[in-house]
């Protein structure tokens, strides 16, 4: 290693990031020239008094000033959510036309009334099959998703094999439980 | 520190204070040295985590987390250098050079104030060398985090560390026997 190539890697050399290799060759050139190891010592006693120089502590009040301006953020948010929605029903609020409004919703409140009985209907479709499959019976099931009637006949005892079994049906329409219906079978109805 | 880096991310302040208090201090004193000025890195450490929690979403590696919070700091403080100029120094190296601290060289060293001497001959870079220097000599950033923080090549970074020893030493040089 030359002194030119030396000293531009001495930084490099100070602060670790040389590879061993060229750090090494640097340790034997710094034996040999006394200019060179004169630069590394000058540039290592700047490097002590950076090291020695005062970290500072923050002032605790820095962390209370970012936590009140983030929820001030976050609160500005919404408002701006809440204030665009309130502009944007004052302009159209004229235009609106209330029975169209009313219709609309109620549409809107069938439509997610009809995909959640689907949904129920679909669940109760695959407990019977599981009651069929392990009960080697036939079961079928009809059920009308407008109405409250639930038609269930099981043309064989699927129970059979049990003296007592429990079972509940329990459809929860809306997660409301006015609209809930549950049977519970405390006594195997077909045995005798 | 990740675990932390996604919970804030579904704005759990908890878990992004508990971030504050690992690199809170790092940052304050990254701004103090690149300002000068208490005053100045107190508003900046706030602003570079205010800013943070409100763009965490968009930090796409987690474990990045660290080098991402100093580059921000960065850029709040140039972003603060152009438009107020004030103690922070241009970016470029021919500016009028003004030191921030009130004491000269030999008189922070007459009263043992090694810290402001250290401060003096850092306000006398320009805000490009004096970022490399500080994360380098000061903060012992690796060279490859630094790349990331300031945006540039390893090797630039490298060269730009040097220069600025070269010339923190020169200044150094006149008042005490380096």
């Amino acid at each position: 290693m030359n002194c030119q190539l030396c000293c531009q890697e001495l930084s490099a050399y100070i602060d670790k990031e040389l590879n061993e290799k060229t750090a090494a060759q640097l340790r034997m050139h710094l034996t040999t020239c006394l200019n060179c190891k004169a630069e590394y010592e000058s540039l290592l006693k700047m490097q002590v008094m950076m090291d020695e120089a005062e970290v500072f502590e923050p002032d605790p009040a820095i962390w209370i000033r970012i936590e009140r301006q983030i929820s001030k953020k976050k609160a500005d948010f919404w408002d701006m959510v809440l204030s665009t929605l309130q502009d944007l029903i004052a302009r159209y609020a004229y235009f609106i036309h209330t029975p169209t409004l009313v219709g609309s919703l109620a549409a809107i409140l069938l439509i997610l009334m009809t995909f959640s009985l689907y949904d129920k209907y679909q669940e109760k479709r695959a407990l019977m099959a599981w009651v069929e499959k392990h009960s080697r019976a036939n079961v079928s099931l009809e059920i009308n998703p407008f109405g409250s009637q639930v038609i269930e006949s099981l043309d064989e005892n699927p129970f059979d094999t049990f003296k007592e079994v429990s079972l509940d049906l329990n459809v929860n329409y809306f997660g409301s439980s006015f609209f809930s219906e549950s049977e519970t079978l405390e006594k195997n109805p077909f045995s005798l | 520190m990740i675990d932390l880096v996604r919970k804030a991310k579904h704005d759990d302040v908890n878990a992004f204070h508990e971030l504050y208090k690992l690199f809170g201090k790092d940052i304050y004193n990254f701004v103090y040295r690149l300002t000068g000025s208490k005053e100045d890195a107190e508003d900046l450490t706030q602003e570079t985590f205010v800013k943070a929690f409100q763009d965490l979403k968009n930090l796409r590696e987690d474990s990045r987390f660290k080098s991402w919070l100093f580059s921000i700091a960065r850029n709040e403080v140039y972003q603060r250098a152009r438009r107020y100029g004030s103690r922070v120094k241009p970016l470029e190296e021919e500016a009028i050079q003004i030191p921030s601290t009130e004491k000269t060289p030999e008189e922070a060293y007459l009263h043992g104030e090694l810290s402001d001497i250290v401060q003096s001959a850092l306000d006398s870079l320009p805000l490009k060398l004096k970022t490399v220097l500080v994360l380098a000599a000061i903060q012992n950033h690796s060279y490859q985090e630094i790349a990331e923080i300031v945006g540039r090549s390893v090797p630039a970074v490298k060269t730009d560390i040097h220069r600025a020893r070269l010339k923190v030493r020169e200044y150094i040089k006149k008042y005490l026997s380096l």
